[in-house]
């Protein structure tokens, strides 16, 4: 399990995800945006930890991968 | 009924001293799961067999059973709560006297079954909601615990992980080092990750050689705790002594065996105390209290005497710091931090006052759509809300309308979560003494999939105990 935490552009909490593996790996999980620039943390249960930025602007297939170091 | 907590699993021990890992580890781990607004409940990952259940929602007595769970297909378990009960006695000495602020509570599996009153002036106590079950009586506020002889250093010892097997089946005590072994004490077991945030935990005891085996382990790092049972006969109930704590190491599995040791410093003499109040100064008999120790999230519930409105908390361990935190309906929640006290110290807090605050009445409409069935709302005081914290406190919903509970006063975000809205905060301010009215506008939002990868890093994985 993998917790993905979402700021938005100055650092205010947005929204906390949980992240599965869904059959094999990686671990994904989905949110919601509305469009603007967004800051994705992940982190899961051994401290190793993860960061993204992401920008929403529109409906858009695209996955974003995180990788945890 | 939606919000009704279910537990399975709940009266199954994880370990019991002397016997083999390998029958403990295949026992089910107990599990908690919530109804959702159609009163549905899903607990996934359960094995087939017999698991006790029990169920608790607010204003209903407790449900306890059992479901036979079968291996192919979902098992259909319908529970109906019953009418909630009350037990009212009276709590007298050995001379027959009425004894004030004994602490009277249900016996049974806490933090899910567990309830708790505490007798007032005349020695009558009332259990709201009470299973069916005798309430056992303990009388922990005024009464002299006894001394125990102090030593410089006491030991016990533990190991997780595979080394755990081969220790448990080792029939040879092992020689001790120092200090002499902690037997029938308590020892708990949490995810460091978790910040303390556990439900179900189960029972864990060390045996004659102060040894102890915490199966199932995984491989990241854990807060392993000795903890001292309040009462040697009857420290059967593991929360009952949680805020006893003796000593606690923060370790991950492996080979190493893993010793706590447990010094005055950790032994817990100290004892606090306050009453809580309304502004205008009169006791709040119905006070909630919550305690527990800095930096974790677990609490535990305090007696607050009905008349007085007075508590006692303890006995506390001098090398800790703690917190407390007290609610009272129609109050904004109070927290306070109690700093590390010296052995054997008893501070007098005095009087806590409580403040009424405001609340929040927020309208919350969709642009293009119904609201989603399953909707949360939050109102955070903090721009970032530490993590592990949760969201802020969370708004009672009446279909469109979410209420929240006093607040004191100050600048909050509103977030609201579910479904496919776009996730947002929308800023509010909370005035004292006044109700606020919000109105806020959801959109949906665009989906966006993370994928999270695990490069260069060892993957977690559920450790191969026993």
């Amino acid at each position: 399990m993998v917790a993905v935490r979402v700021t938005d552009d100055s650092g205010a909490f947005i929204s906390e995800e949980l992240a599965f593996a869904a059959g094999g790996s990686p671990v994904t999980c989905k949110v919601w945006l509305a469009p603007g620039r967004y800051r994705l943390a992940a982190r899961d249960e051994s401290g190793a930890t993860g960061e993204a930025k992401l920008d929403v602007a529109g409906a858009d297939a695209s996955t974003l991968t995180i990788d945890l170091r | 009924m939606a919000g009704c907590a279910i537990l399975l699993g709940i009266d199954e021990p994880i370990w019991r001293p002397g016997e083999p890992v390998e029958t403990a580890v295949r026992r089910p781990i107990p599990r908690i799961v919530h109804s959702d607004a159609a009163g549905r409940f899903r607990a996934a990952g359960l094995a087939a067999g017999t698991h006790s259940v029990a169920a608790r929602a607010d204003g209903h007595g407790l449900f306890m059973g059992s479901i036979d769970v079968a291996a192919e297909a979902p098992t259909p378990f319908d529970i109906a709560l019953p009418a909630p009960a009350a037990v009212v006695g009276r709590v007298v000495d050995s001379a027959g006297r009425p004894l004030e602020g004994a602490r009277v509570h249900t016996k049974g599996p806490r933090s899910f079954t567990f309830l708790e009153s505490a007798s007032g002036a005349d020695g009558r106590y009332r259990l709201e909601g009470s299973p069916p079950v005798a309430p056992r009586c303990k009388p922990t506020m005024g009464r002299r615990r006894r001394r125990r002889p102090r030593s410089s250093s006491t030991r016990g010892r533990a190991s997780l992980g595979s080394h755990l097997s081969r220790l448990a089946r080792d029939p040879r005590p092992r020689r001790r080092r120092d200090g002499a072994p902690l037997r029938g004490w308590l020892v708990r077991a949490v995810e460091a990750s978790l910040n303390g945030r556990v439900f179900g935990l189960p029972k864990i005891t060390t045996d004659d050689q102060g040894r102890f085996v915490v199966p199932r382990c995984r491989d990241v790092e854990y807060v392993v705790e000795a903890i001292e049972p309040a009462n040697p006969q009857k420290g059967e109930d593991f929360e009952e002594v949680r805020a006893a704590s003796g000593s606690a190491e923060r370790v991950r599995p492996g080979l190493a065996e893993v010793v706590i040791v447990v010094t005055p410093e950790t032994r817990p003499d100290c004892y606090v105390t306050a009453t809580v109040e309304d502004p205008e100064g009169r006791p709040i008999g119905n006070a909630t209290v919550l305690a527990g120790v800095e930096g974790s999230a677990a609490m535990s519930q305090i007696p607050c005497n009905p008349a007085t409105a007075a508590f006692k908390l303890g006995p506390l361990a001098a090398a800790r710091k703690h917190r407390l935190r007290i609610e009272a309906p129609g109050f904004t929640r109070k927290l306070r931090s109690i700093g590390r006290p010296r052995p054997q110290y008893h501070k007098d807090l005095g009087a806590i006052r409580m403040e009424r605050g405001g609340t929040l009445l927020v309208e919350v409409r969709r642009a293009d759509g119904p609201l989603p069935e399953i909707l949360n709302g939050f109102a955070g005081s903090g721009a970032g809300d530490a993590p592990g914290e949760g969201f802020g406190e969370s708004l009672q919903r009446d279909g469109s309308l979410f209420r929240s509970k006093p607040l004191a006063p100050g600048k909050y975000s509103l977030v609201f979560l579910g479904g496919d809205v776009a996730r947002a905060r929308t800023p509010v301010e909370v005035v004292d003494g006044k109700e606020t009215r919000v109105d806020v506008l959801l959109r949906s939002g665009h989906a966006r999939t993370i994928a999270v990868t695990r490069a260069g890093v060892r993957r977690s994985a559920w450790w191969p105990c026993g």
